[in-house]
């Protein structure tokens, strides 16, 4: 649509660029001729504002002239000035905001296109009766997509495992939907949207524990240089894993506690093997992963990004660590 | 529809300085009656009023031009204002002065006019563009403005060749202001072929067109694309530049996150079509127009 008005407008803009030309040169030689013709000696009737050398050809109007005052100019100055903000105010983008819960498609051909979802548990089935996703392919089986109602929002399960079904860019089975979470099913995206945590409805608790993860012990003494760590996306936290075995999980018997809906109480166990660390998943309903992929039990490399629940950690051995092995590789 | 806009803009602009050289006409006629002479060469000094003038009315409109199209706050679009206004008048007084020198020289008056025109153009943009040299994207926009200046120059002097005077140098006017903005939304939208949109929050629904070559965007109002109402938006967050039709992304500080897909970036990547990128709690979407 914008491509093609764009392309209107160029074709526009050229013609009228030629036009534009052609008057100019018409006018250039016009002056030349009359400038030859006229006689000019004085300097002072060069500067003046009006060209007393050239023909009287009234064509539009009579010669008087007619001078604004100066409580007309204010005038015009603040009609400008108030057509400059409707202007504004016309062309400002105006959110909507939709009280259900529902489904955003943001794709560009279907451009906010709401569907409100239903306070029952229900497949994602639905999809594939509306109009707009006709122009579409959607991923197979969404029957086994199940949404059902939890604590204000939905809890999506995913039963079938070789759906193209991406949660926030990221192969998942279970999540709890939140607001401004994303779907891709197939070549639709899809964006929930929740507005009963709309900022306006939201009331801060007065304590909030912003750290939701956190080591049960805290490691006595300085950390030694060898220690690899996990860094948890979306903040600066680190976590030494100081013991040779350490699990994590909800509850706090664990070495790494983690508060979130979607971890078991005794989750998964990293320990180390000879030189390498081990990932070990503890819970067979539960969902750890390894760089996207839902694994059991797997080695960890250098930069590897482990899932947990709903919570995302990066692997890194220390850096001082790797300069070593470079020099006995030397 | 943004050229469309720009060259209505252009048209206000137009009209501003018709009405303001209307009136410091009406204000020196009124001085000559009293016989107070502000200088000893009358005729001169309304020479380069005029330019003054015209330089005030269109620069007041033109410098606000981007900040109008992104909706800013309106203090902001008025202190704009008034930059672009104190530019252009001084930016006016000087290209007309040039005209006055030439004819000096014994040069066709239409012909010093003419220079003094395009000269204005040429300046007034480049006045615009004073505060955001970052921009690879200098050059077009200010050629685009002197040959805009020409142009509109050309038809105010085949209007005063028919001696239409008085409110009639409105259509003259009108037509600097509307070929200086228009060929620079041409330049413009030549170059777009990619923009962010908002997804989520006050700010749901706008659009960033990536029309130069180089942007920064954050939370402080001199960068290109304002996140104003957003939480954990740095001052100065991310730096966005286009290379031969790839786009890339740049984390300006390492406090600070930018996620592409989810994942946040080292230093600096490239994107694609259909990405999502995460600046503080603001969602936004790469596409290709």
């Amino acid at each position: 649509m914008i491509s093609s008005i764009n392309k209107y407008f160029c074709a526009f803009a050229n013609s009228v660029c030629l036009v534009f030309i052609f008057f100019f040169n018409s006018c250039v030689l016009l002056a030349k001729e009359l400038s030859n013709e006229a006689e000019v000696s004085s300097l002072g009737k060069y500067a003046t504002f009006q060209f007393d050398y050239f023909p009287t050809k009234p064509l539009f109007s009579n010669n008087e002239l007619y001078i604004l005052s100066f409580y007309e100019l204010l005038l015009i100055f603040c009609g400008i000035i108030l057509t400059l903000y409707i202007l504004w105010y016309i062309m400002k983008p105006k959110p909507q905001i939709f009280t259900e819960p529902g489904f955003k498609i943001i794709n560009l051909k279907n451009n906010h296109y709401f569907t409100p979802l239903k306070s029952e548990s229900q497949s994602l089935e639905f999809l594939e009766d509306l109009e707009v996703s006709k122009s579409y392919r959607l991923s197979g089986n969404l029957n086994r997509v199940i949404l059902s109602p939890h604590k204000n929002t939905f809890l999506l399960e995913d039963k079938n495992f070789k759906n193209a079904l991406l949660i926030n860019r990221r192969r998942l089975h279970r999540k709890v939907l939140y607001d401004n979470d994303l779907l891709d099913i197939g070549e639709m995206v899809l964006l929930y949207s929740n507005n009963l945590f709309h900022e306006k409805n939201f009331q801060r608790a007065s304590h909030i524990n912003y750290q939701s993860v956190y080591q049960s012990t805290k490691p006595k003494g300085p950390i030694q240089k060898c220690v690899p760590f996990l860094k948890v996306s979306g903040s600066k936290q680190e976590i030494p894993l100081v013991k040779n075995m350490n699990t994590i999980g909800t509850s706090k018997i664990n070495d790494i506690v983690i508060e979130s809906d979607e971890v078991a109480l005794r989750h998964a166990k990293i320990n180390k093997v000879g030189q390498s660390w081990k990932i070990q998943n503890l819970q067979n309903h539960e969902n750890t992963s390894v760089n996207g992929r839902r694994i059991d039990q797997r080695f960890l490399k250098e930069g590897d990004e482990v899932a947990i629940g709903d919570f995302f950690f990066k692997f890194s051995t220390n850096k001082s660590q790797i300069k070593r092995q470079k020099k006995i590789k030397k | 529809m943004r050229n469309f806009y720009f060259s209505a803009l252009g048209l206000l602009a137009g009209v501003s300085s018709w009405a303001l050289v209307q009136s410091g006409f009406n204000a020196f006629d009124a001085l000559f009656d009293a016989n107070i002479h502000l200088t000893d060469n009358v005729s001169l000094s309304d020479f380069f009023l005029e330019g003054s003038f015209v330089g005030f009315g269109l620069g007041m409109v033109l410098h606000a031009r981007a900040s109008l199209w992104y909706h800013h706050k309106l203090v902001l679009v008025l202190s704009k204002m008034f930059l672009g206004a104190f530019f252009g008048a001084i930016i006016g007084l000087l290209s007309f002065a040039f005209g006055y020198f030439m004819q000096t020289l014994h040069i066709e008056p239409l012909l010093c006019r003419m220079t003094s025109w395009t000269i204005l153009g040429f300046l007034i943009v480049v006045s615009t563009e004073i505060f955001r040299l970052h921009s690879g994207f200098i050059l077009p926009r200010v050629i685009s403005g002197g040959i805009g200046g020409l142009i509109g120059g050309g038809i105010f002097e085949l209007l005063l060749l028919y001696q239409i005077s008085g409110p009639d140098h409105l259509f003259g006017l009108i037509l600097v202001g509307f070929s200086i903005s228009f060929l620079i939304g041409i330049n413009e939208n030549r170059v777009t072929s990619s923009a962010f949109r908002v997804l989520s929050g006050p700010q749901e629904g706008q659009m960033f067109l990536l029309d130069q070559n180089n942007f920064y965007m954050g939370y402080n109002f001199q960068n290109d694309f304002i996140l104003n109402d957003y939480a954990e938006v740095c001052n100065r967050h991310a730096f966005i530049w286009k290379n031969d039709k790839e786009v890339f992304i740049e984390n300006l500080y390492t406090d600070n996150e930018v996620l592409v897909n989810y994942r946040s970036i080292d230093h600096q990547q490239s994107i694609k079509k259909g990405d999502i990128i995460k600046i503080g709690t603001a969602l936004l979407q790469y596409y290709e127009i």
